[in-house]
């Protein structure tokens, strides 16, 4: 008891710290591949009628995956603020892990559940693009729409993680 | 500026019409709209509309010839450099129609080269289809109309692959002695194998080899010789065809040179279809005709010079206010407004009695952009795109005012990231510190990622100026329109509310803020009619009001959160780039980085910037509802015309 006690103490809060950075990048990433893969779906059936949109479909398709782009920027600023890679990580103590942990969470759940409604929107665009090309970017612009809750989410996941003091 | 129209109407004589119409499309000004006949009236009843058949017929020809064109892109595809203005031209060579017929002819005899080309396909693909269902017998040295002796069948047969030989023969033989099979060929699903016997006992053989799953095989009806000598045949066949094939390809690619011109003349035929049309709209006499149409009272006495020149009675008359939506809406704007039509237009064109937006996007737009995109180096970058759209490839319509756009958004963009201090995102201090170990300092007004509360009180303060701008102009179109009384209550309401809460944060005085909530309470229920419906309304129109722009202060907190989430994401990429600490990793990181930064903040940036100014602030003001102008003008897709 006494020895998982002190190990917990020195470092339960960096686990819980990366815990909640590596969360943040593989729900965003597993949701982006959701969204990307939804969207390059309904590329493939455009593809086979018409191989010349190849351009404008993967534009579309990867319109998607930024959510994994930023669960990724935000699992990279909370390893950098616990200098994880350099090889010495800052000392974290409990509370400060689990409130690093916390302020991921925005990103991992914005991000996580944006990216396949987002991957749907830009199967219905694929669509747009088979039957109206000239009003393709419409689709592109209802994208942009559901991507600004991403955002919203890297916003309040980075906000908190830069001001939370460790070490 | 949404331009004065006038509704012009014209009675002309009927052998003038095409030389008309040609001099009103030259001079590009006039709209030729439907002639509206009420059933009813019997004199108008009596005109017949003019002849459409040239319409249909020069549709059809524009057609055959964008079809040769793309037809000569396939088959010699053209060495065009990317991004290049289209090429120059005069409008009599444009408008020169004696060569259309021979044009025409080169373009029907592209297409129907291209028509031989896919019957020759047609015949390569029957011809391989033939050797395919040779080849199995391809060692059999027996010619294949051969069906046997006087007494001896021989008949060509298949089984499963699994089948077992010795079993068939087995099959064959309890029948008869006087049978045998011998396996021409094999593959992975069946055996392919000759059978002979005596002619009488043939049809009791095949009714023992059936349950085996012996099938006869029909092969090569009507044709005579072995089966190798008619895959030669056939071989020959096809090598002749794809010779011709080839031939025929090289006529194509020959008629290559002819392709400027057949583009030239795809241009022509805009020209004239678009008379054609405006030819269609007109209502005839067997020696006259009337139309009518709009003409922007500016151009009114250009229209004048030319119809001069004709026999012809004409007038023109200021529109209906009662039917203002009718009215097609022109909008005159300087270099500066004219490229934000397009965003305009996205939206809805205003309707003929509502304002031009413009004039009023042109700055906001800019300001938006530039606040959410702010970035020094993805500024220059955007100045750089605009300008050399602008400049290099010429461009014109929309694609020309996107470059507009970008020279205005970019010089926005460059202000703000100056006064961020953000240089692709922080790539100075970054760079500095690769290479020489020490950050470098960059000026910097406002940090956005340390004093994040700053910048989203100054986005809401931008937000609160762009909405009461839109109020204001909503008053100025009420005070136009002469009900200056519903401008002071619905208009100035408002700014008192603003004036009241601006002292009462300041100075702590509640007593203006306490009679601008009076005065919107009063205001939004002076439409009912008994005293308690007055408060009901007014209640729920003050609680509208304050949840309304409630809403729409705080939706500009999206300026300062677009604006973070750039600078964060180019960041990350510098610093994931300078971590590798290799020079080589750093540039590569740092091109993918900043290019998918930009590509997915322009688009983003892009719309949040139209939504601030359709959703907040058209939605104070503007009423939209207008057709474009579309006057009978040449109109080009391949060339430019010089002037």
């Amino acid at each position: 008891m006494e020895t998982i006690h002190s190990f917990f103490s020195v470092w339960g809060g960096l686990a819980i710290a990366i815990l909640g950075g590596a969360l943040s990048a593989a729900i965003c990433c597993a949701g982006s591949a959701r969204g990307c893969g939804v969207a390059g779906e309904a590329g493939t059936g455009l593809l086979s009628e018409d191989p010349s949109q190849f351009g404008k479909v993967m534009i579309i398709q990867v319109i998607p995956g930024t959510q994994g782009l930023y669960g990724f920027v935000i699992w990279f600023v909370v390893i950098a603020k616990l200098s994880l890679l350099g090889g010495n990580p800052v000392a974290v103590n409990i509370q400060q892990g689990l409130q690093l942990a916390c302020a991921c969470l925005p990103m991992a759940i914005a991000g996580g559940m944006s990216a396949p409604a987002q991957g749907r929107v830009a199967a219905g665009t694929v669509n747009l693009l088979a039957k109206k090309p000239n009003d393709w970017f419409k689709g592109i612009m209802l994208c942009a729409v559901v991507e600004f809750y991403a955002i919203l989410g890297l916003l309040a996941s980075f906000l908190m993680i830069s001001s939370i003091t460790i070490g | 500026m949404i331009v004065k129209m006038k509704r012009l109407r014209l009675l002309a004589i009927r052998d003038q019409k095409d030389e008309l119409l040609r001099e009103l499309m030259l001079l590009g000004c006039v709209e030729v709209s439907e002639l509206p006949v009420a059933p009813e009236d019997e004199t108008m009843a009596r005109l017949t509309a003019a002849d459409s058949s040239e319409l249909l017929r020069s549709r059809a020809n524009q057609t055959t010839l964008t079809h040769a064109v793309k037809l000569l892109d396939r088959y010699a595809p053209a060495k065009s450099k990317l991004f290049q203005p289209p090429p120059d031209t005069t409008l009599s060579e444009l408008l020169d129609d004696s060569k259309l017929k021979e044009d025409l002819e080169i373009a029907e005899n592209i297409i129907s080269l291209d028509e031989r080309i896919r019957r020759i396909s047609a015949d390569e693909s029957r011809e391989r289809l033939f050797i395919e269902s040779l080849s199995p017998w391809r060692e059999l040295d027996m010619p294949l109309e051969c069906k046997g002796t006087e007494t001896a069948a021989a008949v060509l047969g298949a089984v499963p692959a699994a089948t077992d030989t010795a079993a068939l023969s087995a099959a064959a033989n309890s029948v008869t002695d006087m049978a045998q099979i011998f396996t021409v060929s094999e593959d992975k699903e069946q055996k392919y194998l000759l059978l002979v016997c005596r002619k009488e006992e043939k049809d009791d053989v095949l009714a023992s080899l059936r349950p085996l799953n012996f099938s006869t095989a029909s092969v090569g009806d009507n044709c005579s010789g072995t089966a190798k000598e008619n895959i030669a045949a056939a071989g020959e066949r096809l090598d002749r065809l794809a010779e011709e094939k080839k031939s025929i390809e090289d006529q194509i690619a020959a008629q290559a040179g002819c392709r400027d011109e057949l583009k030239l003349r795809i241009d022509t035929f805009s020209t004239v279809i678009a008379r054609a049309e405006a030819s269609s709209r007109v209502l005839c006499t067997d020696k006259t005709f009337v139309c009518e149409g709009w003409v922007p009272a500016e151009d009114e006495a250009k229209v004048a010079e030319t119809l001069s020149k004709f026999d012809c009675a004409w007038e023109t008359e200021d529109p209906d206010p009662e039917k203002a939506e009718e009215v097609p809406i022109k909008l005159k704007n300087n270099a500066a407004t004219r490229p934000y039509k397009f965003v305009t237009e996205m939206y809805s064109l205003p309707s003929y009695l509502g304002i031009d937006p413009n004039p009023w996007l042109f700055p906001t737009f800019c300001l938006f952009f530039g606040i959410m995109f702010a970035d020094l180096g993805y500024g220059i970058l955007l100045l750089i795109g605009g300008l050399f759209i602008k400049y290099k490839l010429k461009s014109k319509g929309a694609i020309g005012d996107m470059g507009s756009m970008a020279i205005g958004v970019g010089i926005s963009c460059m202000i703000f990231g100056f006064l961020t201090g953000t240089f692709f995102g922080n790539i100075i201090p970054e760079a500095s510190k690769f290479f020489t170990g020490k950050e470098a300092q960059v000026f910097c007004l406002l940090d956005p990622l340390k004093e994040p509360m700053t910048v989203l009180i100054i986005c809401l303060g931008i937000g609160i100026v762009h909405l009461l701008l839109g109020v204001a102009i909503s008053g100025y179109m009420q005070i136009r329109d002469g009900h200056p009384i519903d401008a002071l209550w619905d208009s100035g309401s408002i700014f008192l509310l603003f004036i009241g809460i601006a002292l009462f944060v300041l100075v702590k005085t509640p007593i203006v803020l306490i009679i601008a909530v009076i005065a919107i309470i009063w205001a939004q229920g002076r439409g009912a009619k008994s005293i308690g419906g007055k408060i009901g309304s007014g209640l729920y129109g003050l609680y509208s009001v304050v949840t309304g722009w409630f809403g729409d202060i705080l939706s500009y907190s999206r300026l300062m959160a677009l604006m973070l989430a750039g600078s964060v994401v180019a960041q990350v990429f510098n610093s994931l780039g300078a971590m590798t600490g290799n020079i080589v990793t750093f540039v590569i990181i740092f091109l993918i980085g900043h290019v998918l930064n930009i590509f997915l903040n322009i688009i983003g940036t892009f719309v949040h910037t139209c939504r601030l100014e359709y959703l907040e602030f058209f939605g104070k003001w503007y009423r939209e509802g207008g057709r474009k102008f579309e006057p009978l003008a040449v109109n080009t897709k391949y060339y430019n015309i010089a002037k």
